[in-house]
């Protein structure tokens, strides 16, 4: 075992990848001699070669186009977005290709790929570098989205996505990219795809979330725990496929729920997990479901960021409303 | 029939006239120096013009010559009948004596009368509106012989003063005079002591991320000294002499990087675009107001801004395939600094240059000097010149070197040697200007000192002013997503003052 934070552990996989099979090529803006804005491909080029890890040119339309002519002809890329608000000249390529390729061959064709991208925000940041578009991969038929919080699901997930026979857009929260640091196996492993955790049991209140504000919600569990309020805590580590499973017998159990996320709140990951426990666990609830999501704004830049981005007081403001209904 | 100087010279004193501004009258001397006329052959054209009612005359103080009627509602032919002798092709002149009524004669003279009557419907269908169009669209710019000495195609590079600042090219005019280039100096020092200064605010925690000028101040100071009020300028993010010149205030780039909205706003600018951050997307919102200049029959340009990693975007080619089918009067220029961050040129195209890239859209493009102010000053007016004349729209590649990071967050020594660093630094464009200014006896080095503590002094008050400025407020997050903000979007607002105010009592 190795200490790692999320960016070791990412580069770690894709190195342990690209070892492993001659398939896999790695490019996007910077990623080759810089080793990316984030370093998270530092040191592959020198490993791996100019051949299979590669500055392109700028456009992001062209990276994830030109991936899919490789995914349909027997390669694997892994591409990155260099921040996941620069994807939106790719999402024609991601909306209209990646997602619909195997569909619309009947299966002859797969575009096994991933699109990497380190999203969301309180970080300071320019505008277009701090956004949370989980919601629109999530409502998009055809791709997988999965989001890690830990180095150690950072990993065994994307070795997982990288193997995979569908398009995977994996989602790195950039917030604590180097702010876990935690012992992770040094030898391949893998987590499923599709599989939530319940990090923490509880027994007065559901909270599901991923990414970075898996930390928050902790956080805000702590001072929950001082109320004698106990949460069950759990990270979804995949938007889509979603475990309904997991939620609902989490749901069955608390009969409260609470989601918190970065993006906007309406038409968001919130609405989709909450409709599922009406769904499911209808009879179970002792408190309406409620989201904690983003404002339906724009991440505003860093003078305003501290009104958007949650805080662990504003998660537990959430909680004890929810207890106390 | 015979055309005289006389017609000539009355369409080209009309065009002068038609072509004041509205209501104001041209007086003699204006037309006869403009259009390279004797007073006395103007007079004798002047005097039918104003016979005929075509023009009229406006005494007194101001006065002058004024069009009696719309310009479209004065033809050629009406034109050529005022000041002619005569409008026939052939009369025949002869004597009661000799006189010759063969019907044959008489056949030539109808073949004569309607060769006359297809000149008068010709001309009668041309109007003054016509030929003033016709004249405006004339490039009149020096743009065409340059494209034709330094063609991309040749991997040409327009220059007009060395690594030394001595003049190496004396065969073009120049466009700036001395009194600007002083102030374009003093200028880019300006420019570059706030960038200087932004990224120490920076490393003190004062400012977010920024992106430095350093090594690019030519391109940006000339383009902000030749773009007019009414033109518009379209950024990127890398050319803030530009902004500033355009009337954006210091402040504003504060306001910017230091993660507050309003900086978007360039408050005190007229006709400028906020800051793009989506690499390349702007070159097609210039090509849009270029539409809309020619739409709205304005006679202004479009500056915009872009990378050279930006010229590997779709946008960037849609942008200047648009530009040129719809004939919008935009200039299109990309600072290759050499790096998209991390990426050189080499990377970013297999093209032997970036200029050369306009020749798929049917576009003129140029490579210039960008850290030779007098090339750039000179490129960008004559671009400017002949884009508003109606003839479509051009590429520059501005030749330059980003001296600094990317941003603040990047670390260039991770891609490139100090080796490299070195070769550029002789090519400095401050350097280079002050230098040729020296040469000319036009600055003294002794005067830099002094100037530069000014700079500093005046920027670090405008920065300290600047941290003064109100809180950012909840209602900044809100108040500007729509011009009528929906219920929902209030009603959220007003959840989180709850929050707020739950937040306060708790503590």
């Amino acid at each position: 075992m190795k200490v790692m934070n999320l960016v070791q552990a990412i580069n770690n996989a894709i190195d342990l990848k690209l070892t492993d099979d001659k398939n896999i090529v790695v490019y996007g803006e910077d990623v080759g001699v810089e080793g990316g804005v984030f370093r998270v491909t530092a040191g592959l080029q020198k490993k791996h070669g100019e051949q299979r890890v590669f500055d392109s040119p700028l456009a992001e339309s062209a990276i994830v186009g030109t991936a899919v002519g490789m995914g349909v002809s027997g390669l694997r890329p892994v591409v990155e977005m260099q921040f996941s608000g620069f994807v939106y000249p790719a999402m024609n390529q991601i909306v209209t290709h990646v997602a619909r390729m195997h569909n619309r061959s009947r299966g002859k064709y797969k575009v096994p790929m991933v699109i990497r991208m380190p999203y969301g925000g309180n970080i300071k940041a320019l505008e277009l570098h701090s956004e949370s578009m989980e919601a629109l991969f999530g409502h998009t038929p055809g791709i997988k989205v999965v989001i890690p919080s830990t180095p150690y699901d950072a990993k065994g997930l994307l070795i997982s996505a990288i193997e995979d026979d569908d398009p995977v857009i994996f989602m790195e929260p950039k917030k604590i990219y180097r702010a876990i640091k935690q012992e992770v196996p040094e030898e391949m492993f893998k987590i499923e795809i599709g599989k939530a955790r319940v990090l923490n049991e509880g027994t007065d209140l559901t909270a599901v979330t991923y990414g970075a504000m898996v930390r928050e919600t902790q956080r805000a569990m702590v001072m929950a725990k001082q109320q004698n309020i106990s949460v069950e805590l759990i990270d979804l580590r995949t938007i889509y496929p979603i475990d309904k499973d997991t939620i609902i017998n989490s749901v069955k159990k608390t009969g409260r729920l609470l989601i918190v996320n970065e993006g906007p709140t309406s038409f968001g990951v919130g609405a989709e997990v909450m409709a599922i426990a009406n769904e499911e666990a209808f009879l179970h609830l002792e408190a309406p479901p409620t989201r904690l999501g983003g404002f339906d704004t724009v991440p505003p830049l860093p003078q305003g960021e501290h009104f958007y981005f949650h805080s662990p007081e504003r998660i537990f403001y959430e909680i004890q409303k929810i207890v106390k209904f | 029939m015979n055309f005289t100087k006389r017609t000539e010279y009355a369409l080209k004193a009309l065009i002068e006239i038609g072509t004041s501004e509205k209501d104001v009258p041209v007086k003699r001397e204006t037309i006869a120096n403009n259009q390279n006329i004797s007073s006395q052959f103007l007079e004798q054209v002047l005097i039918p013009l104003t016979k005929s009612k075509i023009i009229k005359s406006v005494r007194g103080p101001g006065g002058g010559f004024i069009l009696n009627k719309k310009a479209k509602d004065i033809n050629t032919w009406q034109v050529f009948e005022a000041v002619e002798s005569t409008t026939k092709l052939y009369e025949n002149k002869s004597t009661d004596s000799d006189k010759d009524d063969s019907s044959t004669t008489q056949q030539i003279q109808s073949v004569w009368d309607s060769i006359d009557d297809n000149l008068k419907q010709t001309m009668s269908g041309i109007s003054l509106a016509d030929v003033i169009e016709q004249d405006s669209k004339k490039d009149k710019s020096e743009f065409s012989s340059l494209l034709s000495v330094y063609n991309p195609q040749n991997n040409g590079i327009f220059q007009i003063i060395d690594d030394d600042g001595k003049v190496i090219n004396k065969e073009w005019s120049l466009t700036e005079n001395n009194k600007g280039l002083v102030e374009a100096y003093k200028f880019m020092q300006y420019v570059r002591t706030a960038d200087e200064m932004c990224m120490s605010y920076q490393r003190q925690g004062r400012l977010y991320t920024f992106p430095p000028n350093l090594g690019q101040e030519a391109i940006s100071t000339a383009a902000g000294n030749v773009v007019q009020e009414d033109d518009w300028l379209v950024p990127a993010y890398r050319e803030v002499a530009a902004w500033l010149l355009k009337g954006a205030k210091i402040s504003d780039i504060f306001l910017l990087w230091g993660g507050n909205e309003e900086g978007y706003l360039f408050s005190g600018a007229k006709n400028i675009l906020p800051v793009s951050v989506p690499i390349a997307s702007q070159l097609l919102h210039a090509t849009g107001i270029g539409f809309a200049l020619n739409y709205q029959k304005k006679k202004n340009a479009v500056f915009v801004f872009v990378g050279d990693g930006g010229t590997s975007t779709g946008d960037f080619h849609e942008a200047l395939n648009f530009a040129s089918v719809w004939n919008v009067p935009v200039v299109f220029i990309i600072q290759n600094n050499q790096y998209a961050i991390s990426v050189p040129v080499s990377k970013q195209t297999a093209s032997k240059n970036l200029a050369i890239k306009s020749a798929a859209y049917g576009m003129p493009g140029i490579r210039v000097d960008g850290n030779d102010y007098l090339a750039m000053h000179k490129i960008l007016t004559e671009a400017r010149s002949r884009v508003t004349s109606g003839n479509g729209p051009v590429l520059i590649e501005a030749v330059t070197y980003r001296k600094g990071a990317h941003t603040t967050s990047d670390d260039p020594t991770l891609y490139r040697t100090d080796q490299e660093e070195e070769t550029w630094a002789v090519k400095d464009p401050i350097k280079r200007l002050r230098t040729y200014l020296i040469r000319k006896k036009l600055w003294k080095a002794e005067d830099d000192k002094k100037m530069l503590e000014g700079y500093q002094k005046e920027i670090d008050a405008q920065f300290l002013e600047y941290e003064k400025s109100p809180e950012y407020k909840l209602d900044d997050v809100f108040d500007h997503m729509y011009a009528q903000a929906p219920e929902d979007l209030k009603n959220q607002k007003i959840e989180y003052q709850k929050y707020l105010n739950w937040a306060r009592g708790t503590k």
